[in-house]
């Protein structure tokens, strides 16, 4: 099980580079997401009178803005995330490929390849999340200590973890298929 | 050299220039986006008439809240003082939408703003001026008659638009009537004020002079402070409650706009910094077989430094210009506002600089480093 691993993934150095590089560009977006929920998340207490019509209008404004930026952060990083993915396969295609010159069964192959895209997808949900959500509670509460802002804690919910899963695994496995062809085609 | 370089593929470079590309337009996008919302708030209360002086209070949270005393007397005559602006703001409501009146001394407008008139200046305070955006958001059209609600009086008054300008500045957004008429739907009486905006004739006249001309006795350090404090704020019921809020709001915009450029910067470093590592590990045979025949650490470092700097300061004004069109077509299509004025994008050499030089610097240093290891 052990070999079948290091045969899977490689040299352990190359693919910390490859998921460091995937796994930093999601936590981009995390860390995102997790400021815009300080807008989501503010407590209105409402108003009595017609102030909290005002108060209201300039909160949606607030949310608009934090939005709208994530939003465009989110578009960057599906594209970057996928057009990297093209390259994660590289570093074991001459292995992958002299295993099928060897005699090495196809099925063999898409098994290497499919733990070694999970371990990559894996890492990158979990290592991207875990650091973009923390950068943006450092930096958060290094800014609000500056500018002497309430605190609020940047979050994110167990809903948009998932949702992020459901963004990365695709998107790994999207941007890895040039290179599975290759490797199972032989033709690299 | 032309060999070596010729060794050394652009397109090993690949990876590299992704992640550069990424983090560029995220440093474009964030910079370029935070010093707009920043540029349109400052704009709300200048209108774009840099070089005046407004004087507003400093104890309430958002200037858009706080009051002043009209002190427009005690500053006329003065030596060096061309024109002064006693201007009231006022949150109103108009068909459900919440907005704001100015109100001010229309015969002078014209010597602080440059405007285009279609119609003609309100006569008294049943008739307002609109801005050319709002005219259109709201599809208001000269001769209409506007069902008021005041916000902070809730009182309700009908007012014809006797004309629509435009301005070029965040007055477009505003609905602009008689100082009087924006008092009363304020809520206070002739001697408050929202701001003062003075037009000084020469440099100074600032701050300085005029917080010694409206209390001598409080010192010159603090100009603002002391002027706000002569000045005497008073509380309107709710409007303390508003303000804390609104505050509150503004805080806490401000610090998620730099908290999410320092975020975008830090994690921007470390992807470059992957990503250079991540293009070195697949040149590693060719940069070992390159020093295996006896070319120097120095001079190798030097080829892919230049290699990279070219790439990254392409990658970096591309990358600009990139997010310029994307907030440009953001804001287009999904027009957003802050204290109900407009965002439009401002080009800024700083962000252009940042994410050009950021990754290149980044970049080289990764080079750098890994190169003293082979």
């Amino acid at each position: 099980m052990v070999g079948l691993m290091k045969l899977a993934l490689g040299d352990i150095k190359l693919l910390t580079t490859e998921v460091m590089s995937l796994t930093l560009i999601v936590a981009l977006a995390v860390g995102a997401k997790a400021l815009v929920n300080v807008v989501e998340g503010f407590t209105y207490l409402g108003l009595p009178s017609m102030w909290g019509y005002f108060v209201r209008a300039v909160y949606n404004e607030l949310k608009t803005i934090a939005y709208l930026w994530s939003m465009s952060l989110w578009f960057l990083v599906v594209v970057a995330t996928y057009l990297v993915s093209n390259y994660v396969l590289r570093s074991v295609v001459v292995t992958y490929a002299t295993l099928t010159y060897l005699g090495s069964s196809k099925t063999f192959i898409i098994k290497l390849l499919f733990i070694r895209y999970m371990v990559i997808a894996s890492m990158t949900w979990l290592v991207g999340w875990s650091v973009g959500l923390t950068t943006a509670q450092v930096v958060f509460r290094f800014t609000a200590y500056i500018f002497g802002a309430p605190y609020e804690v940047p979050y994110l919910s167990l809903g948009e973890l998932v949702e992020l899963a459901v963004m990365v695994y695709p998107l790994v496995i999207l941007g890895s298929i040039p290179a599975m062809i290759k490797v199972i085609r032989c033709g690299f | 050299m032309r060999i070596l370089k010729s060794l050394i593929p652009w397109s090993s470079f690949k990876v590299a220039i992704l992640a550069i590309l990424t983090t560029s337009i995220a440093v474009s996008t964030t910079g370029l986006y935070v010093i707009s919302v920043s540029a349109t708030l400052a704009r709300s209360l200048t209108l774009n008439t840099e070089g005046d002086i407004l004087i507003y209070s400093s104890v309430s949270r958002t200037p858009h809240t706080g009051l002043i005393n009209n002190v427009v007397d005690r500053l006329a005559g003065v030596e060096g003082i061309i024109e002064l602006s006693p201007e009231v703001l006022t949150p109103i409501m108009i068909n459900d939408n919440v907005i704001f009146l100015r109100g001010l001394n229309l015969t002078v407008l014209d010597r602080f703003i440059n405007y285009l008139l279609i119609g003609s200046l309100p006569r008294n305070d049943d008739e307002v001026l609109v801005g050319i955006r709002l005219s259109k958001y709201l599809n208001i059209s000269v001769g209409q008659v506007l069902d008021i609600v005041s916000i902070p009086t809730s009182s309700r008054v009908n007012v014809t638009v006797s004309g629509v300008f435009k301005s070029s500045t965040p007055l477009d957004d505003e609905v602009v009537s008689s100082l009087s008429l924006s008092q009363k739907l304020r809520g206070v009486n002739s001697n408050y004020v929202t701001l003062i905006r003075v037009k000084v004739s020469s440099p100074c006249i600032g701050s300085r002079c005029l917080s010694e001309i409206v209390d001598r006795s409080e010192g010159v350090n603090a100009p603002l402070k002391v002027v706000s404090k002569v000045l005497d704020n008073r509380s309107l019921g709710d409007v303390e409650l508003v303000d804390e809020f609104l505050g509150r709001g503004i805080s806490l915009s401000n610090t998620i706009l730099w908290a999410s450029m320092l975020l975008v910067l830090a994690i921007s470093t470390s992807i470059i910094y992957f990503g250079t590592l991540w293009s070195m590990n697949t040149l590693a045979p060719i940069v070992e077989s390159l020093r295996s025949i006896g070319l120097s650490k120095v001079r190798l470092a030097s080829i892919l430094i230049l290699k990279i700097l070219v790439l990254g300061t392409a990658s970096g004004v591309s990358a600009y210009l990139i997010s310029f069109l994307i907030l440009n077509a953001i804001f287009t299509m999904m027009p957003v506002s802050i204290m109900l004025h407009k965002v439009e994008p401002v080009n800024d050499l700083r962000v252009l600089m940042t994410s050009t030089l950021l990754p290149s610097i980044t970049a080289s240093m990764t080079i750098y480093l890994k190169i003293r290891e082979v």
